[in-house]
């Protein structure tokens, strides 16, 4: 470091003026010293450094300039009572004061000057007890000193010991009219000067400045860096991924936020169990998204947040009967939030720390990420209805067409034929004589048959009966014989596949040879069909006149929605003058029946 | 059973869910020589019937309870199975050719017929006499669908139309004999053609007429 020494006794060790030194003189340069210390903090800030880089900074000038041999910056938060266990070394069951206990305060480290990283490094967390100078700094709102024997014996005394130190002063550190922290500097001479409690509380003050500023620009970063991964969960969201997607991708940013171990999302089944359904972080379970998620403390976060619903926090797990899992898992803190879907508990987001408690405004900054989580699981939830409602009336329709297809094939068309039949005996009975009431009678019959023939047709056109009792390479086969156009049919299906889907492509298929004889004027078309790997990719194409447009309200727009009601996913290329192509994939489970009827 | 005197009247079995249908068909029957000796409504009923009247012929609509499927079709094997004396006759409302080739496959005396062809009753009478002496029938208009599918390189384009004719006949089912008299030709002329399709679609000589049926089929099922 560059800071000119400074004497802790007050005298100045660079020597060239030591003859003339006068009480002005030391001041002054005192003044310019101080001066030059807080011109480096503030060109830290202002040259973008991070808050930790600037509480080192003004941790390091403040030893030089008093001539500490360590120095704290730390900051102090205030947490309600009964929140977990408090932060080491004490443990809950310590607290002497029992019953309502007052809020408590604890101070992290943030920034420290001297050979102090060993025993106390940066993110140390300790609770402000009597006895020590930081609480009485707090308290009393000035500087503090404590030495000898109360240092020694104090909270810190095994710390103090080994570092040597045997006096120190802690001063509050008041950033834009609040107690932000506090700073202490030690020493292992006897004691500090009289006068270091001023000489500390001027720069303090002065360096506030510096502390506020690199507080904003980080505070103002931090919300940058929220804002930017709320937007990214939202876009997610908005663009339909997978729920699975958005709860792996809120989690890696939960985890880059807020948590400095772990972070996972967990949701809570209506059977009372739980399942995992994200894990990020260096540290897990040996459990995969999508599992079981079992085993858990009835006091740790999962079981808490599912009992009562709000947000739950462990300051320390060591104090937490039932913790020990999380501590082998190298946890020490952890702060558990409730996603509410629609108003029932749905799960959780837990981030766990391996330091001290977390900061106290974890819960509050991740609630936006708690209701991105609850918006994506209801648009997932409202899609997943929609599939399955326009599912259910695609499967309505052709349950129709298969009653109407029965009703016409059991009923009317059996009632004509045994129409047809009597009619024929009648025929049959007829005496020689009357030869023109015979013949009149045939030409009745054959009329018959013909209503017959159509009945035949148009049924067949409402629900094929060979889709259903063959499967869909049979039917398509069929289909392409009919054809005006000549049909290539390459169908690679080796099992039946769900009736909606053999239905769909069935109608694929017939929809778009109708387009290509009617309209297209095409003179081939090429039908492929193959299932692999859990999906059935159907492509239909003619070399016709193309400019075929579903928004022009032909069959293919039916087509479109059949599908996508399916799950699957249907596009349309058709080109002016370039043909006609339609692909289609629909989702079908793999296995299945084997195929029947396809003895060929 | 073929042996049997011809002075009895055949013994036929008859399955159909539609009663009335079915009556009109028996009475059908009855006035056309042969003798019903029992009647079915579901596949189960007529298995049980056909094991106890061993008939002469079984005919039967594809459709029954309790599927509404192809339960006619299984019966049909089931009895060529246990008696391969009892001619089928399968009867659907729409013919296709993969169950035309599934009935076929189980030999001869086996007919696969729309079943509106009963009320041409000349010619269906005819037909089923024929089935009962030992041809193999497939519905015309079957046949018609198969050989009018349009295929952009049509191996049946080098058939000439009097080919095609004896090519659609052969997969009907007629007989050598059968093809004479329906084109007006000799038998010899017809064994000329059938020779001459044969070679250029490059189809192997069959012994019989219902191999002959079954390999036309698949050949034209196939192009």
């Amino acid at each position: 470091m560059n800071a000119p020494e400074t004497g802790a006794d007050g005298t100045n060790a660079t020597g060239a003026g030591a003859a003339r030194n006068s009480p002005d003189q030391a001041r002054l340069r005192r003044l310019a010293d101080q001066q030059a210390a807080l011109r480096r903090v503030a060109t830290l800030v202002a040259g973008g450094a991070r808050p930790a880089e600037v509480f080192t900074s003004v941790a390091d000038e403040l030893g030089h300039l008093i001539g500490a041999e360590a120095t704290f910056v730390s900051r102090v938060d205030v947490s309600s009572p009964g929140r977990g266990g408090p932060g080491p070394p004490g443990s809950p069951a310590a607290d002497p004061s029992g019953g309502r206990r007052e809020a408590e305060r604890h101070m992290t480290v943030v920034g420290s000057y001297g050979r102090v990283r060993d025993e106390v490094p940066i993110g140390f967390r300790t609770r402000l007890q009597p006895g020590m100078a930081s609480n009485a700094a707090i308290q009393t709102r000035h500087s503090a000193r404590i030495n000898g024997e109360e240092l020694a014996n104090g909270p810190f005394g095994a710390i103090v010991g080994k570092l040597g130190m045997r006096a120190a002063i802690a001063t509050p550190i008041v950033v834009e009219g609040r107690y932000w922290g506090v700073t202490v500097a030690a020493t292992s001479r006897a004691d500090f000067p009289a006068g270091t409690e001023s000489r500390m509380a001027d720069f303090m003050e002065l360096a506030a400045t510096a502390i506020a500023n690199a507080q904003a620009d980080q505070e103002l970063r931090e919300l940058a860096d929220t804002q930017a991964a709320l937007r990214r969960l939202a876009t997610l969201i908005a663009r339909g991924e997978p729920p699975e997607a958005v709860f792996a991708a809120t989690t890696r940013e939960a985890l880059w936020h807020f948590g400095h171990g772990t972070a996972r999302m967990i949701r809570y089944e209506p059977d009372g169990t739980a399942t995992l359904l994200a894990n990020e972080g260096s540290t897990g379970p040996h459990v995969r998204a999508g599992k079981p998620w079992e085993g858990y403390s009835p006091t740790g976060l999962t079981a808490t947040v599912l009992r009562t619903g709000r947000a739950v926090r462990v300051d320390d797990y060591r104090g937490v009967p039932g913790g020990e899992p999380y501590l082998r898992e190298g946890l020490r803190s952890a702060v558990g939030m409730p996603i509410h879907v629609n108003g029932r508990l749905w799960g959780m987001i837990a981030i766990g720390s391996g330091e001290g408690p977390l900061p106290p405004d974890t819960e509050q900054r991740m609630t936006q990420f708690t209701s991105l989580v609850a918006t994506a699981v209801t648009n997932a939830q409202n899609r997943a209805d929609l599939m399955t409602s326009r599912a259910r009336i695609v499967a309505a329709a052709d349950e129709t067409r298969r009653r109407i297809e029965r009703d016409l094939h059991d009923g009317t068309q059996q009632q004509l034929v045994s129409l047809i039949l009597e009619l024929r005996m009648v025929e049959a009975t007829v005496p020689a004589g009357l030869g023109e009431l015979r013949s009149k009678l045939s030409r009745l019959a054959e009329r018959l048959a013909g209503v017959s023939d159509q009945v035949r047709e148009i049924s067949h056109g409402i629900h094929p009966a060979i889709l259903s009792s063959a499967g869909l390479r049979p039917a398509l086969r069929a289909l392409g014989r009919r054809s005006a156009v000549p049909v290539d049919i390459n169908v690679r299906i080796d099992r039946r596949l769900p009736e909606p889907v053999e239905v769909g492509a069935y109608y694929v298929v017939s929809e778009m040879l109708t387009n290509a004889a009617k309209h297209a004027r095409a003179s081939v078309v090429a039908v492929d069909a193959e299932t692999s790997g859990g999906t059935l990719r159907l492509r239909v194409r003619d070399d016709g006149t193309g400019g075929a447009s579903p928004l022009r309200g032909s069959g293919l727009t039916g087509l479109k929605d059949r599908i996508e009601a399916l799950g699957g996913m249907f596009s349309l290329h058709s080109p002016e003058g370039g043909g006609t192509a339609v692909c289609c994939e629909l989702p079908v489970p793999e296995g299945g029946q084997p195929g029947a009827g396809h003895g060929q | 059973m073929r042996g049997m005197a011809s002075s009895r009247a055949p013994q036929v079995v008859l399955a159909d869910d539609d009663v009335l249908l079915r009556e009109g068909v028996a009475s059908l029957l009855a006035r056309s020589g042969f003798e019903v000796v029992g009647q079915a409504g579901n596949g189960t009923e007529l298995l049980a019937l056909a094991r106890s009247a061993r008939p002469e012929l079984a005919v039967i609509d594809i459709r029954m309870p309790p599927g509404h499927g192809t339960e006619g079709l299984t019966a049909a094997r089931v009895i060529r199975e246990e008696l391969p004396g009892t001619a089928i006759i399968v009867l659907s409302a729409h013919v296709e050719v993969n169950e035309a080739m599934d009935l076929l496959a189980g030999g001869e005396r086996l007919g696969y017929l729309l079943k509106s062809r009963v009320t041409d009753v000349a010619e269906f009478i005819d037909t089923v006499k024929r089935i009962t002496a030992g041809a193999s029938v497939v519905d015309p208009s079957l046949v018609q669908e198969l050989v009018r599918a349009r295929r952009r390189r049509d191996p049946l384009d080098v058939l000439s139309p009097r080919e095609r004719q004896v090519l659609a006949l052969m997969a009907e089912g007629a007989s050598n004999a059968g093809i004479a008299q329906r084109i007006f030709v000799t038998e010899g002329t017809v064994e000329k053609h059938v020779r001459s399709i044969l070679t250029k679609l490059d189809l192997p000589e069959s012994e019989t007429d219902h191999r002959r049926v079954l390999a036309v089929l698949k050949f034209l099922e196939a192009r």
